[in-house]
């Protein structure tokens, strides 16, 4: 019925609208940003003294030299920075503070509370240096609300793209459970009208040492009909796995992206690129199976592989790497800590990645990734001004200096460095 | 005893429904002689397509045409004369694609949020009206509340209240749902599900199955695109065949219009962005295809309203022109769908003139308002054009319709299965 369509339109259109709104016409003055050193992640270099046009919130040009601004607009000095596109972080829960309360929480909280959590977290990871994320696993309504509101310039944060709800063979941890080809379907149709950006799904437990646990595996028919219907909306599958075997299960689904991938083995990577599909290693979740390893109540194995999860994670991003298989940034925060995303730089460095490399995994590609490099992950004429900026440092020389930004930009609005 | 006397009353209704055909005109066992009218047409044309006659009598007994005489017969006594001879007369005209519930404006999404489906039947019983007294005298509903459009059809054809014959298809069926309180639309994913949707859609009063597939059309490019997998809209497809019942399919973009043809759909509404190789298939599964011009111009000038550049929404118009240029060099059949619901009821002859504009003669317009149409609706033994044995849906302008096709915005005069409802001044 082509009513229905026209107000489904309303609705989408408005969603859209929101999600660019300061990409189209909210800011209405621009500014000149002068810019010492310009790291240009599509080309692979750093040039000197460049000034980025802002006009409307997005990027409008760039001019050799330190061009002056026409009256009336803005020039912010950057000449003693490194200026680089806003990070991108490819996995994130932004209503979870892994910690001793977590499990009362999550048995305990209500939507609301869970959002104002969100709130928090969101402009942490904002003034973090992070201007877009990929949340892969929150109560729907909650963070697709924070998602919405953060777009429509309500609050501060970043740029959200949302899984949701994570589908699983048998909805367990707050995920959405559906076995069989028809139900599979309807849930990720359900799922994705209901606001899914994109579609997780958990096929072993949650964080595993040394293999898959439990066998709560979906069929490979159940998967693949996911991945079919999600592709069919145009939306991509984001799965979870550690193991070796539930990795290649996955891939020879057809999945998008594995995340964690910790056991990863050869096959594994020939398989990835078979399909094409991206690693996200999410190294920093190994520091929290480290601070586990402390436990003395754990059993004696369990503390063992935890107390190296994170070389586990790193030595399987470097075989990934090695093996031409595409990396995108993302850090599991919320299971990490929120804020600190910009550690995961340092890690992605420890597995093999040059610097270059390394923002480029936290940029562009993550931004090609998470299907919205038309509007973000590089300084360019056409996408919105997400810039970023550390003064007096080269994060091509020490990734670690993103640690602590000092000017972050969303889509030609200051958040932080305002005074400089 | 109590369950005997139920299913006793529940043959009875069978059997009643058995005596309604499927064009929802009541037929009811006459006792005193059928009442006989002469109707004198300066000009008729009886059959859109065939050669225009003048000074006809088309006699009417009861609510069937009996007898079409050269020349103004006398009428004997006790029959009634309508005088008709400054016009041209011709078949009541029929809309394959409307939305009689519904009317887009400004309450249009609150109103689908909160209102019942008493309260959707009030509003269609309004619309059904304006449609008919615009001499449209059947249509095809395709997305309503099921309760409503049934309950408005059954009550237009037991003459409770004016209206054109309907045939509704009822809530549309999708890959999945997308507003549960609106009420028009139903979900099934995997073929088991999307047969048992079908069987029930039909059993609940179907006389059409509506799907809609959605996606890849630039007019939606920024939702998601809600899609059936081959083997569900098979199924849909089959499932209704053997409840004979036709599936006419809501497609846009040119693979979904190919996806639908290949599933065996009867027909493609809208069909905006057809290409060749989309009518060369239609033109080989023998589908009709029903464009639904006049939405272009409503885009065009609602574009504001919902944040749609202005210039998509008029490279949509005139996809839509170029979509039934398209299908009338591969001869696929087009009948007239106004899409009214969208658009404004009672305006729905707009969509002749928007034909015209696409490239149709006014003759050719005028077919795919009536015979066209009632070939798709499988009414062709009954209406779409003034034929002895036909029901007597008769309409009439002052003008020349084939000079001038905006005649038919004012129909002067309309009857419905004999009985007048607009009389000529």
């Amino acid at each position: 019925m082509f009513f229905d369509a026209l107000k489904f339109l309303t609705i989408a259109l408005a969603s859209f609208i929101s999600l660019q709104a300061h990409a189209w016409g909210e800011q209405s003055g621009g500014a000149y940003i002068h810019a010492g050193t310009l790291i240009d992640v599509n080309a692979r270099k750093a040039k000197p003294k460049q000034t980025i046009v802002i006009a409307d919130g997005m990027v409008s040009s760039i001019i050799d030299g330190y061009a002056k601004p026409p009256e009336g607009t803005t020039a912010i000095d950057l000449k003693n920075a490194s200026v680089l596109p806003g990070l991108i972080d490819a996995h994130v829960h932004l209503l979870m503070n892994l910690g001793p309360a977590t499990q009362i929480k999550m048995l305990t909280q209500n939507d609301s509370e869970a959002t104002l959590d969100g709130v928090v977290n969101a402009r942490t990871t904002l003034m973090a240096g992070f201007t877009t994320v990929q949340d892969l696993g929150s109560r729907n309504e909650a963070i697709f609300a924070l998602r919405d509101g953060i777009a429509k310039g309500q609050l501060p944060g970043p740029r959200i793209l949302a899984s949701g709800e994570a589908i699983s063979p048998n909805g367990q941890e707050g995920s959405i459970g559906c076995s069989g080809v028809d139900e599979c379907r309807r849930v990720t149709r359900d799922h994705i009208l209901s606001g899914a950006d994109v579609i997780k799904t958990a096929i072993t437990g949650g964080t595993l040492i040394g293999g898959d646990g439990p066998p709560a595996r979906f069929t490979a028919e159940e998967l693949r009909a996911i991945v079919e219907t999600a592709q069919s909306m145009n939306r991509k599958v984001a799965v979870h796995a550690h193991g070796a075997d539930a990795i290649k299960f996955a891939l020879r689904q057809n999945v998008h992206s594995i995340e964690h991938g910790t056991y990863l083995d050869d096959e594994a990577v020939r398989l990835f690129r078979k399909a094409k599909a991206v690693l996200v290693p999410t190294m920093m979740a190994g520091q929290v199976m480290e601070a586990f390893a402390a436990n003395p109540m754990a059993p004696p194995a369990f503390r063992k592989e935890a107390s190296i999860f994170t070389s586990r994670l790193v030595a399987a991003a470097a075989r990934a790497q090695k093996s031409g298989v595409t990396i995108a940034l993302g850090t599991d925060v919320g299971a990490a800590v929120h804020g600190q995303n910009a550690q995961e730089l340092s890690l992605l460095v420890r597995a093999g990645l040059t610097p270059m490399e390394a923002l480029r995994a936290g940029t562009i590609i993550a931004a090609t990734h998470l299907g919205v490099d038309h509007l973000t992950g590089a300084i360019e004429k056409g996408k919105a001004a997400d810039i970023i900026a550390v003064l007096d440092d080269d994060p091509l020389k020490d990734v670690s200096v993103l640690e602590s930004v000092d000017f972050v930009m969303k889509a030609g609005i200051v958040y932080k460095g305002g005074d400089i | 005893m109590l369950s005997l006397i139920k299913s006793l009353c529940a043959s009875f209704i069978i059997v009643l429904a058995v005596l309604i055909p499927a064009s929802g005109q009541m037929v009811m066992p006459q006792n005193a002689e059928p009442e006989v009218t002469y109707i004198h047409a300066g000009r008729l044309i009886a059959i859109p397509g065939e050669d225009v006659k003048t000074e006809q009598t088309i006699i009417i007994s009861g609510a069937g045409i009996s007898e079409i005489r050269d020349g103004y017969a006398t009428p004997p006594q006790g029959a009634a004369t309508i005088n008709l001879k400054n016009m041209t007369v011709l078949p009541g005209l029929i809309d394959s694609h409307t939305h009689l519930l519904t009317e887009y404006g400004p309450a249009a999404f609150f109103k689908s949020l909160t209102q019942n489906q008493v309260e959707f039947a009030f509003d269609g019983v309004v619309n059904a009206r304006k449609t008919l007294m615009a001499g449209f005298t059947t249509v095809q509903d395709l997305g309503g509340g099921d309760e409503a459009i049934f309950a408005l059809r059954d009550a237009i054809a037991a003459g409770k209240t004016p209206g054109p014959r309907v045939l509704a298809s009822g809530r549309q069926i999708r890959a999945v749902a997308e507003d549960k309180n609106y009420n028009s639309a139903v979900g099934c994913a995997g073929a088991d599900e999307c047969r048992r949707i079908t069987r029930q859609q039909i059993i609940a009063g179907a006389d059409v199955i509506k799907v809609t597939l959605s996606g890849g059309e630039p007019l939606s490019s920024l939702t998601p695109p809600i899609v059936f997998f081959d083997e569900e809209l098979e199924a849909i497809v089959e499932t209704a065949k053997t409840m004979e019942r036709k599936v006419t399919c809501h497609a846009m973009s040119p693979d979904k219009i190919k996806q639908c043809l290949r599933a065996g759909v009867h027909s493609i509404e809208h069909g905006s962005y057809m290409d060749d190789e989309a009518a060369k298939l239609a033109k080989k599964t023998g589908a009709t295809f029903v464009p639904t011009l006049v939405i272009g111009p409503v885009m065009e000038s609602a574009a504001v309203n919902f944040g749609l550049p202005q210039p998509i929404a008029e490279a949509f118009s005139t996809a839509m022109l170029d979509a039934v240029k398209i299908a009338k060099k591969r001869n696929v059949p087009i009948a007239l769908g106004s899409d009214s619901g969208p658009s404004k009821h009672g305006e729905n002859a707009n969509e002749l003139l928007r034909l015209v504009e696409a490239g149709l003669s006014p003759e050719e317009a005028i077919r795919a308002a009536t015979v066209t149409s009632a070939r798709h609706l499988g009414l062709e033994a009954r209406i779409g054009a003034i034929e002895v044995g036909k029901s007597a849906d008769i309409i009439a302008v002052d003008g020349d319709p084939l000079e001038d096709i905006a005649e038919l915005l004012t129909v002067d005069f309309v009857m419905k299965a004999g009985v007048v409802y607009k009389k000529a001044e």
